[in-house]
């Protein structure tokens, strides 16, 4: 599992625990064709910093070898915001009162086809962590109502018991969406006080557990600022690197979520994530996993956005909503706040302008279409 | 009197009530045969004086060489 | 500021296979010499460690002798199975070497094109399921093919050994980019069996990454194979030294202008 890996491959870098990553290392690894973990340190290192446009050249060299100049785009749609959890950077912890809320299936048809109509084929499902409220069995009945409407229904839900995740795959989920927030355990435990969320290892074996369910794509992620970020990113990288070597069928992604402000302001111990930082996650990612997909959030503002663009980026979300419900009908309480707010054709038109195709829709999931081809 | 018995794919007149040892040792290059397989079967090398050749037998004499 | 107190070899430079750990990562095949004395000096001179060698019918009217009478104890022997053509005919053989006193290992090769003599990895894998539940150290003769490589990797390989180009052909790395992917994926030993013709190939494919090469023909046909087969132990250690040195990075023009990162420092002067 990987929390081994990682366990072994923290070891392997303390050995070297009083090296300073210099300049030449920075070069060494972008001259390189298949990094390792070291050269990945090197770039996410200050001494990266002046090498920055290097960096970016080849990302951008490499995006487009690997995805061509297109960009997908997905909305995402909050089926409930009922928590167990109590994460202290999060609006929907249930220490907060905000308003509580679950779509009835009938609402979440109406709601997935306000954004079917919108054209989008990629919708991706959220929920809050409660078993009682939005339990698996909800969730399964969601993807069943919606997926008529879609070509891709992703889930990013609480952490699933593998069979679950079968479960969800014959339904027709394609793709599951869990960020390990943070991967350093210490913060982790301090952030997460009380609720299921606080077993670490649950969380961070999830995502393989999906790969073993047969669920097609993968995207993971730390919620950047809440621990040290180099060493988040550091072993958000390795994650995607180990799933991507012991499951090679399965099309592994990054997302580079900062944290937001949101309803209990909380303030990290981290050292803030910087723009230029998060530019620097980025590079590396892409340098390090040249095949892996990389997705932005309508967290990030339109200008920086738009500059992240060539970066690395091959997924956005788009006229995104993190209410529960809100595209048919009268939104609740978000779960964070959104920076770029345009609606789906001026996301698409500033991706044309920009020199990017928007893709509505990658491929046809057949599973869970009845009659389809699919077995 | 003769028996026949298939050495190596080819159908061979050998006598009757002969040991698989015996025979051998009247062939050439009896030092060089390392392993032989008795009607399929790897036969070692203790069960060659014993192993009487009976009509329609199949042997396959083997030998190692050089190779790549 | 280079590190001046970095040993030039690493101290432990083990290739691991089937529970062996090899000090030479030059394997080689006793096929096609002028004459099997000749072997001896050749693996000698080549510091080989691991001997490959074929099973045949015997011939009973030219004189033959066991290959094994020419190498010495403590030789790691590694048979062929060629002339099989179907996985079932490999697993024949590789029992028969078993009994023949060629001890676990067993290098599978089934062809059934004799044109190219470009083996079939359906059947290989086949062979390799088979021969690993009866305890062999299978080392795998095969095309350079990545799902190939995982389903012999899953079966319980030993290593995986894709050609470089035809057998024989002497015609060097003409499979790199395939191979490279089977070093990038695969958590067995490669071994680049097959194509390479010289010296500086092989040297090429340790820097790859290769964990060892396999050369025949190239040694058995030089005009002096004792020679020739220094050159490649020589190249051989080359090549592995220089993948672990590491390469050095590759001068790049400054670029002068930022039109990738330039709206970083637009963002500062705002702030």
């Amino acid at each position: 599992m990987f929390y081994d890996y990682l366990k072994s491959q923290r070891q392997k870098l303390a050995l070297l625990k009083d090296k300073i990553y210099r300049e030449s290392d920075v070069r060494r690894a972008l001259a390189c064709e298949r990094l390792d973990p070291h050269d990945l340190m090197a770039l996410l290192s200050p001494s990266a910093l002046p090498l920055l446009e290097e960096m970016a050249q080849k990302a951008r060299q490499l995006t487009a070898r690997n995805f061509g100049r297109t960009i997908s785009l997905f909305a995402p749609l909050y089926l409930a915001n009922y928590c167990a959890n109590s994460c202290l950077y999060c609006s929907f912890n249930c220490r907060n009162s905000i308003d509580r809320r679950k779509l009835t299936l009938q609402e979440v048809e109406l709601e997935g086809q306000a954004v079917a109509d919108t054209g989008l084929g990629h919708l991706l499902l959220l929920t809050g962590e409660s078993r009682q409220h939005s339990g698996p069995g909800y969730i399964q009945a969601c993807v069943e109502r919606l997926r008529p409407y879609f070509a891709s229904l992703g889930i990013e839900v609480y952490p699933l018991a593998e069979e679950e995740y079968e479960h969800l795959y014959e339904g027709g989920v394609d793709s599951l969406t869990l960020f390990q927030e943070t991967y350093d355990e210490k913060v982790y435990a301090s952030v997460h006080p009380a609720g299921p969320k606080r077993d670490y290892r649950w969380r961070l074996d999830a995502p393989e557990r999906a790969c073993r369910a047969g669920i097609p794509g993968v995207n993971i992620g730390a919620l950047l600022g809440l621990g040290e970020w180099r060493e988040d990113a550091w072993a958000t990288a390795l994650h995607a690197q180990y799933l991507q070597k012991n499951y090679p069928d399965v099309e592994i992604a990054l997302s580079v979520p900062r944290l937001r402000p949101h309803v209990g302001g909380f303030q990290p111990q981290a050292s803030p994530v910087t723009d230029v930082a998060l530019v620097q996650i980025i590079l590396a990612y892409r340098l390090y996993l040249p095949r892996a997909g990389i997705t932005l959030s309508t967290r990030e503002s339109p200008h920086l956005r738009e500059s992240l663009l060539p970066l690395g980026v091959t997924r956005m979300s788009a006229g995104s909503l993190t209410s529960v419900g809100g595209y048919a009908s009268t939104a609740g309480s978000t779960q964070f706040e959104i920076a770029d707010e345009r609606s789906v054709p001026e996301i698409a038109s500033m991706l044309s302008r920009s020199g990017y195709q928007p893709v509505y829709r990658d491929w046809i999931n057949l599973k869970g279409i009845e009659g389809s081809v699919g077995r | 009197m003769n028996i026949n018995i298939t050495v190596n794919g080819k159908e061979t007149e050998i006598q009757d009530g002969l040991a698989l040892r015996a025979w051998l040792e009247g062939q050439n290059n009896f030092k060089a045969w390392t392993v032989v397989e008795y009607n399929g079967e790897i036969l070692e090398r203790e069960l060659w004086p014993s192993t009487v050749l009976h009509e329609g037998d199949k042997l396959e004499v083997l030998v190692l060489l050089g190779g790549g | 500021m280079t590190h001046v107190n970095m040993p030039i070899v690493p101290v432990e430079d083990w290739l691991e296979i089937g529970g062996v750990k090899l000090t030479s990562r030059l394997f080689v095949g006793t096929g096609k010499f002028p004459a099997h004395a000749v072997v001896p000096s050749v693996i000698e001179s080549a510091a080989s460690q691991v001997v490959t060698m074929a099973l045949r019918r015997v011939d009973w009217q030219n004189p033959q002798e066991n290959i094994l009478n020419y190498l010495t104890d403590g030789l790691v022997l590694l048979p062929n199975t060629s002339g099989a053509r179907t996985a079932e005919e490999a697993v024949r053989i590789a029992r028969l070497a078993r009994a023949a006193g060629c001890g676990d290992w067993v290098k599978i090769e089934v062809i059934r094109d004799q044109h190219y003599l470009l083996p079939d990895n359906f059947e290989t894998v086949i062979a390799t399921e088979i021969l690993v539940k009866e305890g062999f150290t299978v080392l795998p003769y095969v095309s350079p093919d990545l799902s190939t490589a995982r389903r012999l990797l899953e079966a319980g390989a030993a290593a995986v050994m894709p050609l470089g180009a035809p057998i024989g052909s002497n015609r060097g790395l003409k499979t790199r980019e395939l191979i490279k992917i089977l070093i990038e994926e695969i958590p067995l030993p490669v071994i680049v069996d097959a194509g390479i013709g010289r010296p500086s190939e092989a040297a090429e494919a340790m820097e790859m990454g290769a964990a060892a090469v396999l050369v025949n023909t190239a040694i058995a046909t030089a005009e002096n194979p004792v020679a020739m087969a220094r050159a490649f132990r020589l190249a051989v250690e080359a090549g592995r030294l220089a993948h672990l040195a590491g390469p050095g990075a590759r001068t790049e023009q400054a670029q002068a202008s930022s039109p990738l990162t330039g709206f970083l420092h637009e963002a500062l002067t705002v702030d």
